[in-house]
C-alpha cells in the first residue's frame, strides 16, 4: 500500500481559544510531488502540517494517508510513513549526541541498537553530516543542526517528508546546501515556508492559504507570479522572478512572466 | 551569574571528554568510589582534623590519574566552604575544650572549625572530580545502571540538554530588564516574577514542541537506552583497589589531637 | 539553604539519603501514571527552574538579593510526584556543578527543599488552605501560606540535621530562632512569585491547582500527616516532664523498683539490650555532646526546647509513617497482582 498519497477532505480545526485555524481545507497529494505551502502568519500552515501525522486531529473532515485515515488508533502506523521536520532544530535534537538523536526514531520502530545505528549513519550520510555523529547537538552551528534534524526524520525512511520553515534562520550558504539536499530526495515533499524563492526552487505546485482556507492550488511558477493573488494572501513575489516595479515596490501589475 | 554558571557547565563538560584511564572507568564505579570517599570523610569524629589529611591523597591521586587540573578544580571547590564557615564560625566561641598535639595546645572549637572547612572542600572537590571525569550523559546512564528509575534519569538527561538554552533565554530577559532600567528601580521581586513567568511560558511551549518531535519519531512512552556493558576484570580490580585505598586512608593509625590540657 | 556533607554525620547523612532514595522510587512509580509527567515536560521544567534561579532580584527593605527556588511551582504544575523527581534532578546538578554540598548532602537537600516543598507545600497545603473553587485572592494567599510552611519546615530540618550531626556548636534553640523567621520571610517572597507566575499562565486562570478524584482523601491524609509531624517536632517540647499517669500510679502504690525489670530475668535482659542499642533512649541523645555544664537540673525546664526531643519525635513519626506507607503500598501491590491473575 503506497503511503505517498495524502488527502485532506473538508478539514476544519479550531484552537481552544476559538481561532479557526483550518476552515474546510481540501486537496490531494500524489506520489513524488513536491508541494509548497505558503501564506501569511496565522494562515494555518503549521496547523495543516500538524494534521499530516496526527499531532492534531481534525474536528470535522478527514485526513487520509495512503488508504489509512488519520485517527488515534492509526497514529503509530502513520508516523512511520509521514516525517515532520519542525522549524527549530533545538526542539528536535534532544539527545546527548547527534548519532543518538538520529537513532531515536529507528529504535522506536523496534530495531536493534546495531541496526538503528546503521540506519542513523545512513541518514547522516544522506545529509552530509556523518562526521558530526558523536558531537553533542548544542555544539553545532545552526546550519549543521538543521541538517541533522532532517536526518533524524529521514532515519525513519518515511514516504512523505513535511518541513516547516526549513531554511528560516540559515545563512545563505547553509540555505543553499539545504535546498540542494532537499532537491535530491525522491520523497513526496510538502514544504511550508515564507521563503518564496525556496518554494519556487524546490516545488512544482503550491497551496496558498489565507485565514485557514485554501485560496488557490496550482502550478508553482504561475501562482507565485500572480501579484494580485499574492497581495490578497498577504505575500510578495519571490525576488528571483524579478517582478519589481521601478519604484522598488512589487506592485500588482500585468503579469509578464511565463 | 547566568553567564558564569553556563560557562562553568561548559568547562566541566570539556574536561569530561578526556581520554585517561579514569575517564574510561565504568561510571557506576566512579559514583561508588565517590560515595565511599564521602562516607569516609563524614565518618571521622568532630575533632579529627589531622586524620582528614591522609584522605586528601585520594582525590588528588584520582585527579592525577585523570589528568585533571587539581588547582582549577580546587578553586571551584572553595566556595563550598562558605556554608560550613557560616555555621561553623561559632565553634570557637562555644567550644573551649582543650586539645593538644605534639606540644601544641588548641581549643576544640578551632580544631572542629578547621575540620569543617577541610571536609567541605574535600567533598566539593570529589563532586567536581566526578563530573569532570564522567560527562553528564554517562552519569545518567550510570545512575540508571545503579537502579535509579528510568523516568528520573531520562528527564535528568533532558534537563542537562536544555539547561544552557533556557539559562540563555533567562539571561536575555534579565538583560532586557536591566537595559531598560538605568536607575535600578525595577529590580524587585515583582518584576522578577514577570520575567520568570515569561520564561515559564516559553519553556512550556518548548516542552510541548519537544514532546511533539518525540511523538513524530515514534515515541510511545518507552525510552530506549543501550544496555550497560559489563565491566571488565580490570575495572573490578580498580574498584576494589579504590575502596581498599579509601579504607586504608580512613582507618590508618595517624596521630591526631588528644583531649585534655598539655601534660 | 543548602546543606553540606561537612555538616553531616554518618547516621544523619545515611538516613536522609535512604529516605530520599525511597521517596524518589515511590515518586517514579506514582508519576508513571500521571499524564503530566512526560519526560520532555519534566526535563524542560527542570531546566527552567535552573534558569529561573539565575534571575536575581533585590528584596525591598533589606538590600539583600534573593532568588526563586521553584519547588512549590513545580509541584503545582506537575503534581507532587513528578515535581519531586524534577527537584531532585535540579539539586543533583547543583551538587555536582556548583559543588553545593557534596554527594551525600544531596539526600538531605532533596528532602529539605524538594520533598518537603512538593509534598507539604504542593497541591496538599495549597488545596487545604484554598478549599474548593477558590477566588484569585484566596488562592494567592493559600500559595503564600503553603510556601511559608514549606520554607520553615525545610529550615527546621536543616537545623535539626545540623544539630543532630554535632559538628557545629550552635545551640539548637538559638539556631532555630534565627533560621525560622528568616525562612518564613523567604517563603513569603517565594509564594508571591509563585502565585504571580501561576496567575499569568493561561491554563490556571480561575482554577484550583489540584487533581480531581481522590483529592478529599489525600487532603485528609496529608493534613493528618502534617499535624503528626508538627506535634512530634515542636509540640513535644511542651510535653510534661513529670512521670506519666502509669508511672505515677505504680510508683505511688507498689514497692519501689516495681517498674524496673529485675536483672537476670528475660525482661531484664531485653531491657538492658534495649537501653544499650536504642538510638535515642528516653527521647534524648545518648550522651550530651554539647558543651553545656554538667550540673544536674533540679527541676527540668519547661517547655523543654531540645533538639533531641524534636528529632526523636520527628524521626519516630517519619519511621512510623514510612513503615505504614510501605505496608500499605505492599498490600495494594499484592492485591493488584492477585486481581490481575
Amino acid at each position: 500500500m503506497s503511503h505517498h498519497r495524502i488527502a485532506f477532505d473538508q478539514v476544519r480545526y479550531a484552537y481552544p481559544d476559538g481561532t479557526q485555524a483550518l476552515d474546510g481545507v481540501t486537496f490531494r497529494l500524489v506520489h513524488g510531488e513536491s508541494v509548497g505551502l505558503v501564506g501569511a502568519n496565522g494562515s494555518g500552515k503549521s496547523t495543516l502540517l500538524s494534521h499530516l501525522n496526527g499531532l492534531l486531529l481534525p474536528q470535522t473532515g478527514l485526513v487520509t494517508v495512503g488508504e489509512v485515515p488519520v485517527r488515534r488508533e492509526t497514529l503509530a502506523d502513520i508516523r512511520r510513513h509521514v516525517g515532520l521536520v519542525f522549524q527549530d532544530p533545538d526542539d528536535q535534537l534532544f539527545m546527548p549526541t547527534v548519532l543518538e538523536d538520529v537513532a531515536f526514531g529507528p529504535l522506536n520502530l523496534g530495531m536493534s541498537p546495531a541496526e538503528a545505528n546503521n540506519r542513523a549513519l545512513q541518514a547522516l550520510e544522506a545529509v552530509g553530516s556523518a562526521s558530526l555523529a558523536h558531537r553533542p547537538p548544542q555544539h553545532l552551528s545552526l546550519g549543521q543542526r538543521s541538517a541533522v534534524a532532517v536526518a533524524a526524520v529521514l532515519a525513519l525512511e518515511p514516504d512523505v517528508l513535511a518541513l516547516d520553515e526549513p531554511a528560516a534562520r540559515l545563512d545563505p550558504r547553509a540555505r543553499r546546501r539545504l535546498i540542494g539536499l532537499l532537491k535530491g530526495f525522491r520523497h513526496t515533499k510538502i514544504v511550508a515556508s515564507h521563503d518564496l524563492d525556496l518554494v519556487l526552487d524546490l516545488c512544482d505546485r503550491v497551496l496558498i492559504l489565507k485565514d485557514g482556507r485554501l485560496l488557490k492550488d496550482g502550478p508553482c511558477r504561475e501562482l507565485l507570479s500572480d501579484l494580485r493573488l499574492l497581495d490578497e494572501a498577504g505575500l510578495e513575489a519571490p525576488l528571483s522572478l524579478g517582478l519589481i516595479a521601478p519604484d522598488g515596490v512589487r506592485r500588482p501589475g500585468p503579469s509578464a512572466f511565463c | 551569574m547566568a553567564v558564569s554558571g553556563a560557562a562553568r557547565l561548559a568547562e566541566l563538560d570539556r574536561l569530561a571528554s578526556g581520554r585517561s584511564g579514569l575517564h574510561a572507568l565504568d561510571a557506576r564505579f566512579k559514583i561508588l568510589l565517590g560515595l565511599a570517599f564521602s562516607f569516609a570523610v563524614v565518618s571521622l569524629p568532630k575533632y579529627a582534623f589531622l586524620r582528614l589529611l591522609p584522605l586528601t591523597l585520594f582525590p588528588l591521586a584520582a585527579a592525577a590519574w585523570g589528568a585533571l587540573p587539581p588547582a582549577r578544580l580546587l578553586k571551584k571547590a572553595l566556595p563550598a566552604a562558605g556554608v560550613a564557615l557560616a555555621l561553623g564560625a561559632f565553634n570557637p566561641f562555644f567550644d573551649a575544650s582543650p586539645l593538644h598535639f605534639n606540644g601544641l595546645a588548641l581549643s576544640g572549637g578551632w580544631v572542629s572549625l578547621a575540620g569543617l572547612l577541610l571536609r567541605a572542600v574535600l567533598v566539593a572537590f570529589m563532586a567536581l572530580l566526578l563530573i569532570a571525569a564522567t560527562g553528564f550523559s554517562a552519569l545518567c546512564d550510570a545512575l540508571a545502571g545503579l537502579g535509579a528509575p528510568r523516568l528520573f534519569t531520562e528527564q535528568l538527561r533532558l534537563l542537562w540538554r536544555y539547561a544552557d538554552l533556557l539559562a540563555e533565554e533567562g539571561a536575555r530577559l534579565s538583560r532586557a530588564r536591566d537595559l531598560r532600567d538605568p536607575l535600578r528601580r525595577s529590580r524587585g521581586p515583582r518584576i522578577a516574577g514577570h520575567l520568570i513567568a515569561a520564561l515559564l511560558g516559553r519553556s512550556l511551549q518548548r516542552a510541548e514542541r519537544i514532546h511533539d518531535a518525540m511523538l513524530c519519531r515514534g515515541y510511545a512512552g518507552a525510552l530506549h537506552r543501550p544496555s550497560p556493558r559489563r565491566p571488565c576484570a580490570r575495572e573490578w580490580a580498580v574498584l576494589a583497589l579504590g575502596l581498599a585505598l579509601v579504607a586504608a586512608l580512613r582507618f590508618a593509625p595517624f596521630p591526631d589531637f588528644v583531649a585534655g590540657a598539655l601534660p | 539553604m543548602h546543606m553540606s556533607d561537612a555538616l553531616l554525620s554518618v547516621p544523619v547523612a545515611a538516613g536522609m539519603l535512604g529516605t530520599t532514595l525511597a521517596a524518589l522510587a515511590v515518586s517514579a512509580a506514582r508519576a508513571a501514571d500521571d499524564p503530566r509527567a512526560r519526560p520532555a515536560r519534566m526535563g524542560v521544567l527542570g531546566a527552567f527552574v535552573f534558569a529561573a534561579q539565575m534571575i536575581n532580584f533585590s528584596i525591598p527593605g533589606t538590600g539583600s538579593s534573593g532568588h526563586f527556588a521553584g519547588g512549590t511551582l513545580l509541584a503545582l504544575l506537575l503534581g507532587p510526584w513528578a515535581g519531586a523527581l524534577v527537584m531532585a534532578s535540579v539539586i543533583l546538578v547543583q551538587a555536582l556543578f556548583f559543588a553545593d554540598g557534596g554527594l551525600l548532602a544531596w539526600g538531605a537537600n532533596v528532602f529539605n527543599m524538594g520533598l518537603i516543598g512538593c509534598f507539604v507545600a504542593g497541591p496538599l497545603l495549597v488545596g487545604l488552605f484554598a478549599g474548593p473553587r477558590p477566588g484569585k485572592t484566596r488562592l494567592r494567599a493559600a500559595i503564600i501560606a503553603a510556601s511559608v510552611a514549606a520554607c520553615v519546615a525545610g529550615a527546621l530540618c536543616v537545623t535539626l540535621e545540623t544539630t543532630a550531626s554535632g559538628l557545629t556548636e550552635l545551640p539548637f534553640g538559638r539556631f532555630a530562632l534565627l533560621m525560622l523567621p528568616v525562612h518564613a520571610a523567604i517563603g513569603v517572597v517565594e509564594g508571591l512569585i509563585t502565585a504571580l507566575v501561576l496567575e499569568r499562565l493561561p491554563q490556571w486562570q480561575g482554577t484550583a491547582p489540584l487533581d480531581g478524584s481522590d483529592r478529599g482523601e489525600r487532603l485528609r491524609v496529608g493534613g493528618m500527616a502534617i499535624l503528626a509531624l508538627l506535634i512530634a517536632g515542636a509540640l513535644s517540647w511542651f510535653a510534661s516532664q513529670r512521670p506519666d499517669g502509669l508511672e505515677f500510679s505504680v510508683a505511688r502504690t507498689a514497692a519501689p523498683g516495681a517498674l524496673e525489670a529485675a536483672p537476670g530475668t528475660l525482661a531484664g535482659r531485653v531491657d538492658a539490650w534495649q537501653r544499650g542499642h536504642a538510638p535515642l533512649p528516653d527521647y534524648a541523645f545518648p550522651s550530651s555532646g554539647s558543651s553545656q555544664d554538667g550540673r544536674a537540673p533540679s527541676a527540668p525546664a519547661w517547655p523543654a526546647v531540645k533538639s533531641e526531643t524534636s528529632l526523636a519525635g520527628l524521626g519516630g513519626a517519619l519511621l512510623v509513617g514510612i513503615l505504614a506507607l510501605g505496608l500499605g503500598w505492599t498490600a495494594v501491590w499484592r492485591s493488584r497482582r492477585v486481581g490481575r491473575n
